[in-house]
């Protein structure tokens, strides 16, 4: 982005997919991109996210996409 | 792409987004295009096994790019969750994405009014039951939050300040309050169960609220929301409106170097921050039709006085707890 209007910090830190995450107050935000062309924007409590990210880094890769679905 | 047509004799633009004729309508529980993909089963809107809150560009969009904005917002990946039903922190976490959907939104040139809303139930339209929001980017200031504005020149000063004041100082349709907002039946409701929750501070918009109002926010909606479906025992519908400032002629000023903890609205002092809700059932089975007087006059007609409704909405809100 060549401003960041809604303040959030860019971070090095890779979601589940492979998009780069930025922080916004409490929140890991991911935007990806649908096969259309759309925006989508992925927001994750940064606590969650973050034990999320552990989760799927202990994980073998052939039970990837397999995980258990997030309380929601 | 739609078209914008200006309505002389009422003063008003009128969208037409024809495309929105082929939006997918209540479909099968087992075709949600706002679950989770699971592994075997065919995408949907969200290509990840589970999320927490998804934004993403309306596939039949009332607005789009270079002329404004459409986004859903999910709240969640369980199906049959609700605003009342979420996790406390879910809804909190709601709030930060509608701050930061503002002010991403608000700063674009394109985008003079960011409309944050909900509609729940059939009654009102709804076609996917999923818990979701949506959110529009005006390219115009829309005529509601303009009347807003406008009752801010005729009350010498903000209104939903002044209006706030006036609840507090008489308290009958008061439904709760804290240290942050108030919950009440407004003096001229239009709508059986209308209420308003509104911030004690001015805060112009998100951007404006502290974390803990943004939870206080959170927690006022949500304990509403329970009243209301316990009020008649049902899930309640309603159409949830959130007003804040306009964003006319920010792409500047919402711009580089507001953190997320120091953003500030983009239309200045303008605008008061409050969710508005028009629930239309006016008794468990019967619903309130906008007809003759409320289209052709634009009078509402009510069967009831709001301060009754705030009595049976606060005996409601005890009840859920």
């Amino acid at each position: 982005m060549a401003s960041n209007p809604t303040g959030s910090a860019p971070s090095e830190e890779p979601d589940g997919e492979g998009a780069p995450r930025e922080r916004y107050g409490p929140l890991a935000l991911a935007r990806l991109r649908k096969d259309d062309g759309r925006q989508l924007l992925l927001f994750s409590h940064a606590r969650g996210a973050q034990q999320a990210a552990q989760a799927h880094r202990a994980q073998a890769p052939r039970a990837r996409g397999q995980q258990p679905r997030e309380e929601g | 792409m739609g078209e914008l047509r200006f309505n002389e004799l009422r003063g008003e633009q009128v969208d037409y987004a024809i495309d929105r004729q082929e939006r997918t309508f209540l479909p099968p529980r087992d075709h949600c295009p706002l679950d989770a993909t699971l592994p075997g089963r065919p995408p949907t809107e969200i290509p990840v096994p589970a999320f927490q809150i998804a934004v993403f560009d309306n596939l039949f969009p009332a607005f789009q790019a270079p002329l404004g904005a459409a986004e859903v917002v999910v709240y969640s990946d369980d199906h049959n969750a609700s605003l009342s039903t979420l996790p406390a922190q879910r809804v909190e976490d709601l709030m930060w994405v509608w701050r930061q959907r503002y002010a991403e939104l608000g700063a674009r040139a394109d985008v003079d009014y960011v409309f944050i809303f909900e509609n729940r139930g059939v009654e009102v339209g709804v076609t996917l039951h999923h818990p979701h929001g949506q959110i529009y980017g005006y390219p115009f200031l829309p005529p509601v939050p303009a009347l807003e504005l406008a009752a801010d020149e005729r009350l010498g000063g903000c209104a939903p300040c002044t209006l706030l004041a006036r609840e507090l100082a008489e308290r009958r349709r008061v439904l709760f309050a804290d240290d942050a907002l108030v919950v009440y039946v407004p003096y001229a409701a239009r709508w059986a169960y209308e209420a308003h929750v509104v911030l004690r501070a001015h805060r112009p918009s998100l951007l404006d609220c502290t974390p803990l109002e943004l939870r206080r926010l959170a927690a006022a909606l949500q304990s509403l929301t329970r009243g209301y479906d316990a009020l008649f025992d049902r899930p309640f519908p309603y159409v949830m409106a959130v007003h804040q400032a306009p964003t006319a002629g920010a792409a500047v000023a919402a711009g580089a170097g507001a953190g997320a903890q120091g953003a500030r609205s983009p239309g200045g002092r303008r605008g008061h921050l409050h969710v508005e809700f028009y629930p239309p059932l006016r008794t468990a089975e019967k619903l309130k039709y906008l007809a003759g007087s409320e289209q052709g006059a634009g009078t509402f007609i009510s069967d009831t006085m709001p301060e009754e409704s705030a009595a049976h909405l606060r005996e409601a809100i005890a009840r859920a707890g």
